[in-house]
């Protein structure tokens, strides 16, 4: 979470609260990579609960978007900040880009239940080769804000009626182990946006 | 010291306090609606667990004078039970959303009372007289045998026991994919409005098999999701008039006789954000957590994180008033966003006169604002100021500085103890708190 070699003091966590505070300074950026984690770590947490509230996950979507506008944004016009350190500089915030767009792509997909399904997820995999694990948010959430009663059967597709029975999640290698698995996958990730 | 909603020798006092007093909390006890009925006489609560309980106020024959009728339980019923969804493997919870009533037309009473998916009328009755001197039937209950019957007579009625019986009369189900957040009665007492996340149905009271969806802001792409309905309420005496509130923060007003699908509005209320303000959390404080009309039908109220709003019906660009609640929470946001306690959503009220407005905040506490007056209180609803008509003393939250004796620092709030709905009296200066479990009523000292 924080640049290598930077110590943080207990009273900075004060500052970190602070709501409003200066665009592009260090601290900034720190509270926004706080904001990121605690975002990325509650979307999931929302997705497993067994009453997921549509209104608090798009609102925490809507906050790790605009993180991700902003990033996409600094990004393009060059912008450095200044605690990033420069030689890892442009590589760092490509891959926490392109983290943050397939987690928000799984985002989509999750908070949908009627979209097509799995090979609309973009898996990006890191330096070293995993992939970011979708499909236990995806089993878990296929149409978790949809209840399909007998009114609906004209207005869904036929389709998405099968949805919830895609056999592919069992079919997948890598995903055999179940929550542990996922679980590592997940922190993998958040490793890898963490800078650490 | 001078009060809320009233004269200047205005002041609350404790009257009653419902619940246990177990520090432990069983979660099904947990208040999550009260409403009074139109004419204040009864007071309703759902809770977690599915029930319904409705309090009615004594009458105030033989009381000492100074001390108003007291509410006391009238009945109490199960009205909604979990369901299992088998095709999702989710359980529907029985947690009662909110309960409306419906204005009274005969002896009986009425309410719609619903949970995240189901609605449900109820009528609620009494029994203070049964009939004797069956024919076909003996003193237990048992069929007579027939041959024994050699003479008729007329069944007489014999005074009983108040018997006070709920059923269920109506149940409007299937008709919500997302979760139930507000119902609300229309003014011509037959139609009435159902609203979940993404979608807004109108019901006729009398017909469970139909409803017709009035508004739909569900994107053809789920991925383009940005902003959900957080509550909607019918205009109090234009039937052809409702609002809904979003999660950004906005609110459209739609009058139904311009479309079937009101999906564009009539009108569209929003306040500019202010740049100098802007953070991380801008938008999910901006959310609006309760709408509600004035009796008058000339202002709303808006409920968001910080703040309260009232606006002008005439006036889409900015509301009349805005009231703090506990801005002092503004620097605390990212914690609060960290413990769920930002996606909190607190409702709000108008007195019967529209001269005062109340909604709770945590640490037990609750704001009043006279809009008169411009003067606001804080109350807390606490087991130690529940003496009978001990008069409530004002509590102030220390922001910063030196902390003054009886203020309380903004870290020592609990924020476990949230007072998310509040009523007031339609007619008198009586209020209804809920503190978790425990429903508190206070009302005004007559000086």
């Amino acid at each position: 979470m924080i640049g290598k070699g930077l110590k943080r003091k207990l009273s900075d966590d004060d500052l970190l609260e602070t709501a409003v505070m200066q665009k592009g300074t260090g601290l900034y950026l720190d509270q926004r990579q706080s904001v990121l984690n605690i975002s990325l770590d509650k979307f999931h947490r929302g997705q497993m609960m067994a009453e997921p509230s549509l209104r608090r996950s798009v609102l925490i979507a809507n906050t790790l978007r605009q993180i991700q506008d902003e990033i996409r944004q600094e990004n393009s016009v060059g912008v450095l900040a200044e605690n990033l350190e420069p030689s890892n500089n442009r590589e760092e915030d490509f891959s926490l880009s392109s983290a943050i767009s397939s987690i928000l792509k799984e985002l989509d997909v999750v908070l949908d239940g009627s979209s097509s399904p799995l090979d609309t997820l973009v898996f990006k995999s890191d330096r070293s080769g995993n992939y970011a694990d979708g499909y236990k948010l995806c089993d878990s959430v296929f149409g978790n804000f949809e209840v399909l009663s007998s009114s609906y059967l004209n207005d869904v597709p036929l389709d998405d009626l099968f949805l919830d029975i895609d056999t592919s999640v069992y079919e997948r290698e890598s995903g055999s182990l179940g929550s542990v698995l996922n679980l590592n996958e997940l922190e993998h990730i958040m490793e890898i946006l963490v800078g650490s | 010291m001078a009060g809320v909603g009233g004269g200047n020798d205005f002041q609350w006092c404790f009257s009653q306090v419902k619940g246990a007093i177990d520090e432990d909390v069983a979660e099904a006890d947990i208040i999550s609606t009260v409403e009074f009925n139109y004419s204040g006489d009864l007071l309703a609560t759902g809770d977690k667990g599915g029930r319904v309980v409705i309090f009615q106020r004594e009458q105030e024959g033989n009381n000492r004078s100074h001390s108003r009728g007291e509410y006391n339980v009238y009945s109490t019923f199960q009205s909604h039970e979990p369901e299992f969804d088998y095709l999702k493997s989710l359980e529907i919870e029985e947690k009662i959303n909110k309960i409306r009533w419906l204005p009274q037309q005969n002896a009986a009473h009425f309410l719609l009372s619903t949970n995240d998916k189901t609605i449900k009328l109820w009528k609620i009755s009494e029994r203070d007289k049964r009939a004797e001197g069956y024919n076909l039937k003996d003193e237990n209950g048992r069929l007579r045998d027939p041959f024994r019957i050699t003479s008729l007579r007329v069944p007489v009625l014999k005074p009983m026991d108040l018997m006070v019986e709920a059923s269920p009369r109506r149940i409007f189900a299937n008709a919500h994919t997302y979760h139930i957040n507000s119902i609300s009665v229309n003014s011509d007492h037959e139609t009435y409005l159902s609203a979940d996340d993404l979608r807004i149905n109108l019901w006729h009271l009398e017909i469970t098999d139909r409803s017709f969806n009035i508004v739909d802001i569900k994107p053809a792409n789920m991925e383009e999701l940005t902003e959900v309905i957080t509550a909607a309420e019918c205009h109090p005496n234009q039937c052809n008039v409702f609002v809904y509130s979003s999660s950004k923060g906005t609110i459209r007003l739609c009058d139904m006789r311009a479309s079937a699908l009101c999906d564009r509005h009539s009108k569209f209320f929003e306040e500019p954000e202010d740049p100098s303000s802007r953070s991380f959390f801008s938008e999910i404080i901006s959310s609006i957590s309760d709408v509600k009309f004035s009796h008058s039908g000339r202002y709303m109220m808006t409920r968001d994180y910080l703040s309260v709003k009232v606006w002008d019906l005439n006036m889409e660009s900015r509301p009349v008033e805005t009231y703090q609640v506990h801005e002092y929470l503004r620097s605390k946001l990212c914690s609060l966003y960290e413990n769920d306690c930002i996606f909190d959503k607190f409702e709000c009220c108008w007195n019967g006169s529209d001269n005062a407005i109340m909604t709770g905040s945590y640490n037990n506490f609750f704001r009043m604002f006279d809009r008169n007056t411009r003067r606001d209180i804080t109350l807390e609803a606490s087991r130690e100021s529940s003496k009978p008509r001990a008069i409530l003393k004002p509590r102030k939250v220390c922001t910063g500085g030196k902390r003054k004796k009886d203020e309380i620092s903004v870290d020592s709030l609990d924020f476990n103890k949230k007072i998310l709905h509040t009523a007031w009296h339609p007619k008198e200066n009586i209020i209804a708190v809920a503190a978790t479990n425990n429903l508190y009523i206070f009302q005004d000292k007559i000086n």
